[in-house]
């Protein structure tokens, strides 16, 4: 007999609604991360559908964003599930989406307390703390489970499906990092599943166009204004990868070439 | 002044020319890592440029054969250079390296001593411990993930050495890889640095002047981009990105009424 508390909401997701920014709120205007610019008073994000793709530029914020997401849903925010916040970050130096969460304000429908904050480069450290707790704590009397003796894109999968069946919402920070083509193709499924059981809330940023093309989602691009939704053929990422995928030599000969050209103006 | 042990050496790369295994030298034929297939007695594998790029499925033994060579060169496993093996994984259960070099053997010409080893996952922690021990240029984990790994390689690997990079591509966006290439481009052009390189970026694999090799169970063979999985993959997907997409998906559909 289930608790009331473990006991599953018949709504479908998306449970988290919207988020935005309480300007009230915001300690200072100058300092990181309420100087980037799509911060603005008015910022918010609306979450209309169960998945919800985050496309933009290394260092317009994303990652920030995502972890003010996931603190605001309560999860660590080096990356793990709730309940698992002794993974040492004691050193993280990225405390930026902790600040962030402080202005952020969120309805929810309702507010759900299982998931999963994933990012590539705190997986191993979070797969590491997985099996530790699993050998000191047995349970079921199974062997341990040991993400780390698989490569690194099978642990990766494995990790996914076994944490991502339950009810509630699962962020991740550029899950293809380290997926081959075809594990990409299997993380699609993955999120198929998860959409399909409609429990699931995914909120994702990704540079993979692969996963960007994924059917039902909203695409938002993270720019200097906000976000605002887009397809994946209108991508930077769409495009740069399509340039050179019709013209491999000429692409890279193309980035060969500018170097050349700056070493000859700077005059060495 | 620099000492004769710091001084460079007038050899161009690569400086390591070749690893095999020694059969008489393995252990345990049926034990991780040397049940690998490709594994096998005459494996052998010879650098004949500055850049060598590996392409394989994952699982196929690519991160263990890196560690392996970085081990071999002084690196910790887990990623780092000579010297920084104070990152902690003392509760790494990924030691199918380390003991992989027991039977490796290598040849060099010369040995050359600094170097780096970068894997993906450990970025994170070495960045924090490179930060820790205050290195003058640390702070990269207040850079965006990308950023941050594109200033930790132009630091590094300016120096001769032989420098292992175990996935680069994780996290860097495809303009970001374009930066990447130029950072190879240099390395190559200094003629000091050797690059052993595993890849699943099509991008990254399309780097001129380099040996690629496709990572088999059965050993390695010289190939080309065109016919990499990776990038056969990439070109399907872009002639049709819905119907690839979708084509995933069905999957899930037939399996569950097989299933069901």
């Amino acid at each position: 007999m289930s608790s009331r508390r473990n006991r599953n909401i018949n709504l479908p997701a998306p449970y988290l609604k919207r988020i935005w920014l309480e300007p009230t709120l915001i300690p200072d205007r100058e300092a990181y991360p309420f100087c980037l610019p799509f911060l603005r008073d008015d910022f918010e994000i609306s979450f209309e559908q169960a998945i919800t793709i985050i496309v933009g530029e290394n260092g317009a914020g994303k990652s920030t964003l995502l972890e003010g997401v996931a603190i605001l849903a309560g999860y660590d925010e080096a990356g793990g599930g709730k309940g698992y916040a002794t993974v040492d970050h004691s050193w993280a130096m990225e405390q930026m989406g902790g600040r962030l969460s402080q202005a952020l304000r969120a309805s929810w429908l309702p507010k759900i307390t299982n998931g999963w904050f994933f990012r590539a480069e705190s997986f191993f450290s979070v797969a590491r703390y997985l099996d530790q707790m699993a050998q000191e704590y047995p349970m079921g009397g199974g062997p341990p489970p040991d993400f780390l003796s698989h490569s690194h894109g099978e642990g990766f999968l494995r990790f996914f499906a076994e944490r991502c069946q339950r009810q509630g919402i699962f962020i991740f920070d550029e899950p293809e990092s380290a997926l081959s083509p075809a594990r990409q193709m299997e993380f699609l499924k993955l999120l198929y599943r998860m959409d399909k059981s409609r429990r699931c809330q995914v909120i994702m940023a990704t540079h993979s166009p692969v996963l960007m093309a994924y059917p039902n989602a909203t695409l938002l691009r993270l720019n200097e204004s906000g976000l605002e939704p887009t397809t994946v053929e209108r991508t930077d990422h769409y495009k740069a990868l399509r340039e050179f995928c019709d013209d491999p030599k000429g692409f890279v000969e193309a980035a060969m070439e500018e170097i050349g050209i700056e070493e000859r103006e700077g005059g060495v | 002044m620099g000492s004769r042990r710091n001084r460079d050496i007038n050899l161009p790369a690569p400086y390591l020319k070749r690893v095999w295994i020694e059969p008489t030298l393995v252990p345990d034929r049926e034990a991780y890592p040397f049940c690998l297939p490709f594994l096998h007695d005459e494996f052998s594998l010879s650098f004949d440029r500055a850049i060598t790029i590996i392409v394989g499925e994952n699982g196929a033994g690519k991160s263990t054969l890196l560690e392996g060579l970085a081990v071999m060169a002084g690196f910790d496993e887990a990623g780092g250079g000579k010297g920084y093996s104070t990152v902690d994984h003392s509760q790494a259960l990924e030691e199918g390296g380390g003991e992989l070099t027991v039977a490796l053997r290598a040849s060099w010409v010369p040995k050359i001593s600094y170097g780096w080893f970068f894997r993906a996952e450990t970025f994170f922690s070495v960045a924090r411990y490179l930060d820790a021990v205050g290195s003058q240029t640390a702070d990269f984990l207040s850079y965006s993930h990308g950023e941050g790994f594109l200033r930790f390689f132009e630091e590094r690997c300016q120096r001769q050495g032989l420098f292992i990079f175990d996935e680069p591509e994780s996290a860097l966006s495809p303009s970001r890889q374009m930066e990447f290439l130029k950072l190879l481009y240099r390395m190559d052009k200094s003629e000091r640095c050797q690059v052993i390189m595993a890849t699943h970026s099509p991008v990254l694999m399309a780097y001129p002047n380099a040996t690629l090799l496709q990572f088999t169970k059965y050993g390695l063979e010289p190939t080309t981009l065109r016919q990499t999985d990776h990038y056969r993959a990439m070109r399907e997907f872009f002639a049709d990105p819905k119907g690839f997409v979708e084509a995933a998906i069905l999957d899930v559909d037939l399996g569950e009424r097989e299933g069901a």
